[in-house]
């Protein structure tokens, strides 16, 4: 088996759900720094290479806004979720729900099946 | 600081000049918090290798600025297929092209060697410059994501067949043997056609003494391609017994005609008059036209030879 196997599949698994994670983190207000630290104490690790192209991406696409403020005598650049973004955001967490419904069922059927034979 | 300022100066040089300004701001602030995190853990100022060892982590400057542009591939999943079927068909034009240029020259040149060697070098020349402009052109079809709908209107039912590779058609087995007929007919001088075997008065050219070497083996190796012409259409389906024996009757045909190729006079004329120059360029011609024929023949048993080799490899 190769043997980055797993850890290609892994990225490939979480590539999707890392955009869900950052629009669900910036219902509340963000700069880049204290987002990424939040969803890594909470389980999501997201590199900083990863996290700051897709908050510019998210915000060319509506689903974001962002403002530049100072703070701790720094500017730094804040990010929420726009509006226009809640209705997209509730659409993609009944998908993810739906998913992860299907999956535990899948799971689930399997092993019954196993378990039979 | 100096170094984080030289690290920010590089990424923004990636950068288009636009955005540049914004994402290294934000960078900065980035860094800078990393960097404050990191003493306040210590509870000193960081060492200049531990300063170099948080920019390192943050990535190359040329990668941390690419993945902020817009296209982050030459051709992207999308244009993939499209890109590979094209290639593959301009190389394959390409190919049978340079094949068919090399044989021609290699039999009709007098230099066979050079003319492969020559035919090989302009190829590699060649196709690098088709495949090149192929990719140029998906290249930009991807940068300015035109989609591409060349597949969208098919039909399940006009896909091809499945054809097994070891079946052989009647109609092949029936032209193989008619061929074979005419072909041993007028070996046998049987059967009279503008060219003669033996001579014959009536017709203007006849075979030289070039091919008299040759008679009874051409003659053996025709009655057994009528023989295998026979059992394939009895028994439609390649076995490894008729297989062997076409491979062999192939390379054996092209040794004969490898032989052939090197005498420049395998047709005369049929009455010994006079050469005048006109006809003597007529006669050039027509030998000109044998070995291109040859050199045509000698290419369907090459291809033959590998369709073979590759139902012999699925037999096993």
């Amino acid at each position: 088996m190769e043997p980055d196997l797993f850890e290609k599949l892994r990225l490939e698994l979480r590539r999707g759900s890392l955009t869900l994670a950052v629009l669900v983190a910036l219902q509340h207000e963000h700069y880049g720094y204290t987002l990424r630290k939040t969803l890594s104490g909470l389980g999501m690790e997201i590199d900083e290479g990863t996290l700051y192209p897709l908050l510019r991406r998210l915000e060319a696409q509506g689903l974001l806004v962002s403002e530049w403020r100072e703070e701790d005598k720094r500017n730094k650049r804040f990010y929420r979720l726009a509006d226009g973004g809640r209705p997209l955001l509730e659409q993609l967490l009944a998908e993810w729900r739906a998913l992860d419904g299907a999956l535990t069922r899948i799971h689930r059927d399997a092993a019954a099946v196993a378990t039979s034979n | 600081m100096e170094l984080v300022e030289r690290y920010l100066h590089a990424v923004g040089a990636y950068l288009p000049r636009e955005q540049a300004g914004d994402i290294v701001a934000e960078l900065k602030d980035n860094l800078l918090s990393r960097i404050e995190d990191r003493e306040r853990e210590l509870g000193r100022p960081l060492a200049a290798a531990e300063l170099e060892a948080v920019l390192r982590q943050s990535g190359h400057p040329l990668l941390v600025a690419s993945r902020y542009l817009p296209q982050q591939q030459l051709i992207g999943a999308a244009v993939y297929p499209y890109w590979w079927f094209s290639l593959r068909l301009v190389v394959t034009i390409v190919a049978l092209i340079y094949v068919a240029l090399t044989v021609i020259t290699a039999v009709t040149g007098g230099d066979p060697v050079g003319a492969v060697i020559r035919g090989t070098a302009s190829f590699a020349g060649t196709v690098l410059f088709y495949v090149a402009a192929v990719t140029v052109v998906f290249a930009l079809l991807e940068r300015y994501q035109v989609r591409i709908g060349l597949f969208d209107n098919w039909r399940p039912a006009q896909l091809a067949p499945v054809q097994d590779s070891l079946r052989i058609s009647r109609g092949e087995s029936l032209f193989d043997l008619t061929v074979s007929v005419i072909f041993l007919g007028w070996w046998l001088d049987l059967i009279r056609f503008p060219l003669a075997v033996h001579g014959d008065v009536a017709l203007p050219f006849k075979l030289s003494a070039a091919w008299h070497p040759f008679w009874w083996g051409i003659l053996l190796l025709s009655a057994l391609d009528l023989a295998l012409a026979l059992a394939n259409l009895m028994k439609p389906y390649w076995r490894w017994d008729r297989l062997l024996l076409r491979i062999a009757l192939n390379l054996t045909g092209l040794l004969i005609l490898h032989a052939l190729f090197q005498q420049p006079e395998l047709v005369v004329l049929n009455q010994a008059a006079e050469l005048s120059a006109n006809v003597q360029r007529l006669v050039d011609l027509v030998n000109r036209g044998v070995h291109v024929a040859l050199a045509v023949l000698a290419l369907i048993f090459v291809i033959e030879l590998v369709q073979d080799v590759r139902r012999l490899l699925t037999l096993r």
